[in-house]
């Protein structure tokens, strides 16, 4: 099985409105994973006090580059206080673009300032999905693994019929 | 990792060319954290085809390979094999055994035997972690499950009976942060399965974003740690 043009159309389609938006809460969670808030702000979590915004990006089981046109800024594997400092650079910043390869959902998110994180999975045969964007209507769209991608309700229950 | 007291390598040692095995241990440790290296007989991680040991102390890529689409056992084995990186080859197979409750090494064709039991190992300190975090469960029945042919008891019998000499807590051996930051992240996919599986239920999307937004108080969750959270969140 392989990831058609019509997979890499409607994963574009989902994400078409978030293009322009403006970067925010830009955070290191576990390991390398990246979290990226567009959109307005939604009132705190009532258990974690965590604010996100309408949509939230969290870039998972996937290594990846923050890089200009000329050089590599960081790499997903450098020093944890390395990256904190660096992915900083991109709250404030609008998203300009974003580019989905195939054959492995490698993924360009470009942000003004000429700043981009590429996104390049490294596991094929495993459970741990690539990136997930959380929607404003409630929705995720989880890529990967593999040639998999959906979209579903994020309170949905995995077990609760569509 | 304390494993020196317990670990070879094997420089200046006669080679077989028939068995491509040390016949006398070696003096110096390659890289304490391998189980690979805790067999004092083995040469070049077992894979003379890809790895050479110039230096008699440790073995070296020459194909210098950047990653490997496979994702079990046997790729994780050469490709941190590769980079010399045995910890992130010992945590990156303890987390795909965490995640992968029914894999059994015996059965798989892409291992050695060494191998095979480099993996039993792997599978025996998550086990043996387990039961640090549930005392109740008698480590010697995880023992039997996760060691599931003669051969492998044998092999690895030469190990586990080094241990007892080894200053490492369970904790140590799953707790805390993983040595490479992609790892870490299949720590948390592997917790996340633990929850669900101690819940008798999935997580839906909001829960697990949840319990990752909830552990940002803390410096450097383990694998219990984020399961605790979890179950702190949605738990019996």
């Amino acid at each position: 099985m392989s990831i058609s043009e019509v997979d890499i159309l409607k994963i574009n389609d989902k994400i078409a409105p978030l293009i322009g938006m403006k970067a925010w809460g830009v955070s290191l969670g576990i390991g390398s994973f990246v979290t990226i808030e567009f959109g307005k702000a939604l009132p705190s979590d009532k258990v974690t006090g965590r604010q996100h915004g309408e949509w939230h990006l969290w870039i998972y089981c996937s290594a990846w580059r923050l890089e200009t046109e000329k050089e590599v800024i960081v790499g997903s594997e450098d020093e944890r206080s390395i990256l904190e400092d660096a992915i900083q650079q991109l709250n404030g910043t609008l998203l300009n673009s974003v580019t989905i390869t195939r054959p492995a959902f490698d993924t360009i998110f470009e942000f003004d300032g000429l700043n981009k994180i590429r996104v390049f999975p490294l596991s094929f045969h495993d459970d741990c999905e690539y990136w997930m964007l959380y929607t404003p209507d409630g929705n995720v769209l989880t890529v990967g693994p593999g040639t998999s991608w959906r979209i579903e309700k994020s309170s949905k229950q995995k077990d609760e019929p569509n | 990792m304390y494993l020196n007291n317990f670990s070879f390598s094997f420089q200046k040692t006669a080679s077989s060319p028939y068995i491509n095995r040390f016949l006398s241990a070696d003096t110096i440790v390659p890289g304490a954290a391998n189980p690979q290296a805790l067999n004092r007989y083995s040469y070049t991680l077992n894979n003379p085809l890809r790895y050479t040991d110039p230096t008699g102390h440790m073995a070296v890529s020459d194909t210098n390979e950047a990653g490997c689409s496979g994702g079990g056992p046997a790729c994780i084995i050469e490709m941190y094999g590769g980079y010399c990186d045995d910890d992130g080859m010992a945590d990156s197979l303890r987390s795909y055994v965490r995640r992968h409750k029914d894999y059994n090494p015996a059965t798989d064709t892409d291992l050695s035997i060494e191998d095979q039991a480099t993996v039993s190992i792997a599978m025996f300190q998550v086990a043996a972690d387990d039961a640090y975090h549930a005392p109740q469960t008698n480590i010697w029945d995880i023992l039997k499950s996760v060691l599931p042919s003669a051969e492998l008891i044998v092999f690895s019998g030469m190990i586990i009976d080094g241990l007892p000499k080894i200053n490492m807590s369970p904790d140590e051996w799953s707790g805390g942060r993983p040595s490479n930051n992609y790892a870490q992240n299949r720590q948390f996919k592997g917790a996340v399965s633990e929850i669900e599986s101690q819940l008798g239920r999935k997580l839906n999307q909001d829960e697990i974003r949840q319990i990752h937004d909830s552990l940002h108080h803390l410096e450097d969750p383990g694998f219990w740690d984020i399961v605790k959270e979890g179950l702190n969140l949605f738990g019996k």
